[in-house]
């Protein structure tokens, strides 16, 4: 049977010069090496860990935690330091993960069933595609997980005065259902308390890791809330957040990455190592070292006014990486106009000038 | 063809146009890489002039970087997730590993310029360009979920502001970047595995069709098999050899059938 190749082995019959690919690959392999491991010596590489201005000292290579959240000091707009300010930012956070305001509670899918939060152009949801095909794939109940559950490991068995605040408010109603919509967390007492709670508390004060507010009906919500920062001073929060996911322990701490992120410590973070969005942070990593500046590609989109101002930036941006990113750039080669460039901006001249001057020179 | 004519490679016993069988498909596949990469192609020690430019060598010091990025990164991932934060021997692998991507991407972005405005996709050389654009996909999606198994605050942030994307575009469902285990797996397994597939292939049509000649020189470039051009130098290939790549139905000058040796 005769085979029908469309490209047949081709030869070039024009000029040829010696050269082998083994010594030019290994060549290049020494060569690399060398400047990698020049590189390497002379500037070393970030091992990135938490810093921020007005921070406590750097520490490189940690990850950010519950105990160093809640033991932070924070400093406002006029520069004055507040060494309770993470600790208020913590117990704040708290009380929105139990009221279901936070980001983490109004996510919507993967994480809860929070309905029409799923970005959306036109009709189109491929986050509300994916929810009906995969359901719920990674549920968090913000109250449960975050607050209820390591209380009632951590602090109950050893602490009555916990264990009945804990009873107390479970025992007031709210849905404990792994991923239910925001709306479901609470009752309507619990609403009325926590409601009281958050005005008392953005008055309040957290000196030495100590809440103090003025006096109301806010139930048991106190009880839990400083007991919450208690064990996120201790450091005992993150042993419950971080080692176990309730059966295995766990190579997935998207929990404690969820919770941690609903902070604004989280963000000031971010902002002072210039990892934000706004600040083309995905091309940074931390302290000057260069990072995926490939990225720019994908970092570009979302400064786009009309994008970046949209409240579904991630799927337009996604949209454009794939048709832009993707299939314009696999089909270049087949599309008139765009394969046409290098005619127009001949660098190819440049490139093959010597090849030119000899072949012009032969004939 | 019929057996008793066909001209038979000695080394590989194979003519070259060996049709598919299930059962038996080996003679199909020597046939095949004898047909597309025969080893004067895969070892060659000429190339044509051109090929003079610094820019040429782009391609292989981006393979170069990525062997130097492979093996330190075996040495990473051997030591542990977080055996890097600890150790200075391991903070030293890891900036190696760290420069070395840098040079990966630096020297891929030079290469994929050059290959852009040579126009390197003429003459058939379509795929070559789509396997390399597959090749930066990849080597993005391998150099992100590196950056997402530090297990420090970076990995943190970045998957913390990476799944709004991921969840938008619907495959956040299944693909959780703030998933450090998942992350691992697909960094030293999935991504790197496919990359590596991708850049054989891709260094394989490269290997078998040759890099493009100048715009204004395509026509130097002639079938093999054509006969207005020698299969190849005498002295570069034995006639045996050079008969079999022959495309079937062009006339080799004496066709001398060689005993069969059976499968060498
Ligand atoms: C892992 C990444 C890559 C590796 C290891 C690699 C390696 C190579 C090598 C060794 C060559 C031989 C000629 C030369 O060095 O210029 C080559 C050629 C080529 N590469 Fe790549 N490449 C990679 C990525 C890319 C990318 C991102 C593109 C385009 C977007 C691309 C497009 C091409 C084309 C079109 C050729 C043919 C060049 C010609 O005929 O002149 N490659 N590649």
């Amino acid at each position: 049977m005769t085979r029908q190749r469309t490209h047949p082995l081709r030869h070039w019959t024009g000029p040829e010069r010696k050269y082998d690919l083994l010594f030019e690959g290994t060549a290049a392999v020494v060569i690399v090496s060398v400047l990698v491991v020049a590189a390497a010596i002379i500037f070393g590489s970030a091992d990135g860990g938490l810093s921020y201005p007005g921070g406590p000292p750097a520490k490189p290579g940690t990850a950010f935690t519950a105990k160093y959240w809640a033991t932070s000091p924070t400093v406002d707009d006029k520069g004055k330091s507040d060494p309770s300010g993470g600790a208020m930012d913590f117990a704040t956070t708290v009380v929105t993960e139990l009221d279901g305001s936070s980001a983490t509670a109004t996510y919507g899918p993967p994480f809860n069933n929070t309905a029409g939060v799923s970005q959306h152009i036109g009709r189109v949801s491929l986050a509300g595609v994916a929810h009906s095909v995969f359901g719920l794939t990674q549920p968090i109940n913000t109250a449960k997980d975050f607050v209820l559950a390591p209380l009632g490991a951590v602090v109950a068995p050893y602490d009555p005065a916990v264990s009945s605040a804990v009873r107390q408010y479970q025992g007031a109603g709210g849905s404990r259902l792994e991923g239910v919509a925001a709306d479901k967390l609470i009752s309507d007492q619990q609403a009325g308390w926590l409601k009281a709670y958050t005005a008392a508390l953005a008055k309040g004060t957290a000196d030495n890791g100590k809440l103090t507010v003025a006096p109301g009906d806010y139930g048991p919500v106190p009880t839990l809330v400083q007991a919450e920062l208690s064990i996120a001073r201790s450091g005992a929060l993150d042993g419950y957040l971080t080692s176990s996911s309730g059966t295995q322990l766990t190579t997935n701490p998207y929990k404690s990455t969820m919770f941690f992120s609903d902070g604004t410590l989280w963000s000031t973070i971010a902002t002072g190592q210039g990892l934000t969005g706004d600040q083309y942070g995905v091309m940074n990593e931390l302290w000057n070292y260069p990072g995926q500046f490939w990225l720019i590609l994908y970092a570009l989109p979302y400064h786009i006014p009309a994008i970046g101002t949209s409240a579904a930036a991630d799927l337009w941006v996604g949209t454009l990486i794939v048709i832009v990113g993707m299939l314009l750039q696999l089909a270049l080669p087949w599309i008139p106009g765009l394969r046409d460039i290098p005619r127009a901006l001949p660098l190819y001249k440049i490139i093959y000038r010597r090849y030119y001057r000899k072949s012009r020179s032969n004939t | 063809m019929s057996g008793e004519s066909t001209v038979r490679d000695p080394v590989t016993n194979t003519a070259g146009d060996e049709s598919f069988s299930w059962t038996t498909p080996s003679p199909w596949v020597r046939s095949l890489l004898v047909r597309n990469l025969p080893l004067r192609r895969l070892l060659p020690d000429t190339e044509p002039s051109y090929v003079s430019s610094m820019l040429y060598t782009m391609g292989v010091l981006t393979l170069a970087s990525m062997l130097v990025v492979i093996i330190s990164g075996v040495v990473l991932a051997v030591g542990g997730v977080q055996w890097w934060h600890t150790s200075t021997l391991g903070a030293s692998v890891n900036s190696v590993h760290f420069w070395g991507v840098q040079a990966f991407f630096l020297f891929m972005a030079v290469h994929a310029l050059a290959s852009f405005f040579t126009m390197a996709w003429r003459g058939g050389r379509g795929f070559t360009w789509v396997t390399g654009v597959l090749a930066f996909l990849l080597s993005v999606v391998t150099a992100f979920t590196g950056f997402l198994m530090l297990t420090n605050w970076d990995s943190q942030y970045i998957a913390q502001q990476a799944k709004d994307a991921f969840n938008a575009m619907g495959i956040g469902a299944v693909w959780n970047v703030m998933d450090v285990g998942q992350q691992f797996t697909l960094h030293v397994v999935v991504t790197s595995g496919l990359l590596g597939f991708i850049v054989l292939i891709h260094l394989g049509q490269i290997r078998r069709r040759g890099v493009a000649p100048p715009p204004g020189a395509e026509h130097l470039e002639v079938a093999e098999d054509s006969s207005a051009t020698p299969v190849s130098t005498p002295r570069e290939v034995p006639e045996p050899l050079a008969a079999a790549v022959r495309r079937p139905g062009a006339q080799p000058p004496v066709p001398q059938p060689v005993p069969d040796r059976g499968s060498l």
